[in-house]
């Protein structure tokens, strides 16, 4: 296991209350923050999960392409195939999204994964209701299993 | 004299364009016309339309016969045939196609959504001289003489010089008595008019979008060609950065850059600043996206809009073309920046069921 993984556990063991919080883990320039909206024994409901590498130099078009797709390949695991919708290489970003967003009664929710060229990357689930034409923040329900299974891969995504 | 023919093609033409416009929103909303169009023709199939025609019964095949009987014995039936074996591998019956021209179908269009005739705006009218035959010179091409005051001046003459004979009526032209047609210049206004296309192509917009794009443009382009004598169309896509392009690059690009919608603006003010002086032109500019605008970029499209494009044109449109994650939010903002604006226009395009409704919301202005 990755001791950015066995470190963001050891956060989360720690935080013992269902309180939203923020939590989070270093390990070498490796920097994971969880925004928590609901904390539980199984698993967490986050507003939105964060990750940087401190001190990278900022990456060229192909790297981060190269880290979008590696993303898309290893987070396979949340339901929803990501997909790599938009690059804009002048302003350094990335835009992944789940391929196709769930849909229950009215409502259309996916991932949305911002990769910026300064080595960081924010994931958060966004819901679009049909009834207001208006889309707004949703929480991403993870088990903890999930949560260090992603921290894992991500702190491998980027070397 | 209106000859039997004429009248029943006539009545024919008015029953296939009831029917269409019956059907307007089934013919828009499939698109299937865009394919037929060929230059100033399109083709309409109307499988509905059954033309009355005397039909002949079956002959010897039941049905009241004749023939040696009795009293009172019952005519016979025809017994019950064998039900058939399946489907048949003969070709079926083909649709009904009409053709109807281009001006005819924008007829069509705008009886079917009630669509005001536009009013070209001010000056925007470029002064053509054409050349009508609508006077008289004493010299000419002999192919051009006016044979009727040619005679009745050689008749006038005759007979103010005591030539002409009633009994033996014989008129002969001399030089001075020939006239000649000859042409005046006349100006004429021409109105003309430039739309602008624009479309994010970037990578989150789907194929399903872009043929909601094209079905839209192809009606637009009907109705805005039967107001005007020359409409210029341009196309402008972009993804983070904006570029010109021809009708089928326009309409088959998928690019997977972010999306920057002033970087289309920008270009679009340049085109009209360049070539199209809103003093000479009446300009549309009609842009679609599915409104995923990356940053703060909102912002400065909205000053561009409100300082740029919007005073130079007639009427700019927006649509919003909904993709699988919902409805972007650059609709709100302009929807929130903009209000009874008179030529612009918003429109929110959830499916091709959304396309009647938008292309009423965009021409029903009659700008």
């Amino acid at each position: 296991m990755n001791p950015l993984t066995q470190k963001i556990a050891a956060a989360i063991d720690a935080h013992t209350d269902t309180s939203a919080c923020v939590i989070s883990a270093d390990f070498e320039n490796r920097h994971l923050t969880l925004h928590v909206a609901t904390g539980g024994a199984v698993g967490l409901a986050l507003d939105s999960l964060e990750y940087r590498l401190l001190d990278h130099p900022p990456l060229t078009k192909a790297e981060l392409k190269g880290w979008a797709d590696r993303l898309v390949a290893k987070l396979t695991y949340l339901m929803e195939p990501l997909v790599v919708l938009e690059l804009d290489a002048e302003v350094g970003q990335a835009q992944l999204r789940s391929q196709s967003p769930s849909e229950r009664q009215s409502m259309r929710t996916y991932y949305e994964i911002q990769v910026d060229r300064n080595a960081s990357l924010r994931l958060a689930r966004v819901t679009f209701d049909e009834a207001t034409r208006k889309r707004s923040a949703a929480t991403c329900q993870f088990t903890r299993e999930a949560i260090e299974r992603l921290a894992n891969d991500l702190a491998t995504s980027l070397d | 004299m209106v000859r039997k023919i004429e009248r029943d093609a006539n009545r024919f033409k008015q029953i296939v364009r009831g029917k269409i416009k019956a059907d307007l929103r089934k013919y828009i909303t499939h698109g299937e016309m865009i394919g037929k169009t060929g230059g100033e023709l399109v083709s309409i199939p109307l499988p509905q339309i059954q033309i009355p025609e005397f039909r002949y019964g079956s002959k010897n095949s039941g049905g009241v016969g004749q023939g040696p009987g009795d009293v009172g014995q019952p005519i016979g039936r025809s017994a019950d045939g064998e039900p058939g074996q399946g489907a048949g591998d003969s070709p079926g019956r083909h649709l009904l196609e009409v053709e109807l021209t281009m001006d005819e179908l924008a007829a069509i269009l705008g009886e079917g959504l009630a669509l005001p005739r536009i009013e070209p705006k001010g000056r925007a009218n470029i002064i053509e001289e054409k050349d009508k035959y609508t006077g008289i010179r004493q010299t000419g091409p002999e192919s051009l003489r006016h044979f009727k005051r040619t005679y009745k001046k050689a008749l006038k003459r005759q007979i103010a010089s005591n030539t002409y004979n009633p009994r033996d009526p014989l008129v002969i032209p001399v030089r001075e008595d020939k006239l000649y047609r000859s042409w005046n210049p006349i100006a004429l206004p021409h109105s003309n008019a430039v739309v602008l296309y624009l479309m994010d192509v970037s990578g989150s917009m789907t194929d399903d979008q872009k043929e909601i794009v094209r079905i839209e443009a192809f009606w637009i382009d009907t109705w805005l060609r039967s107001q005007y004598d020359g409409v210029t169309t341009r196309y402008i896509i972009h993804d983070a950065v904006a570029k010109e392009v021809d009708q089928h690059t326009f309409y088959h690009t998928r690019e997977s850059g972010g999306t920057r919608i002033s970087s289309a603006y920008n270009l679009a003010n340049k085109i009209i600043e360049a070539d199209h002086p809103p003093a000479d032109w009446n300009i549309y500019v009609l842009h679609f996206s599915d409104g995923d605008n990356w940053g703060e970029d909102n912002r400065q499209c909205i000053s561009l809009l409100r300082d740029q494009i919007l005073p130079k044109s007639n009427l700019f449109g927006y649509g919003q073309v909904e993709s699988p994650y919902g409805s972007g939010e650059f609709f709100r903002e302009l929807e929130e920046a903009f209000e009874n604006v008179p030529n612009l226009a918003l429109s929110e395009i959830r499916n091709k069921e959304g396309i009647y409704d938008s292309i009423k919301e965009f021409l029903g202005r009659g700008r």
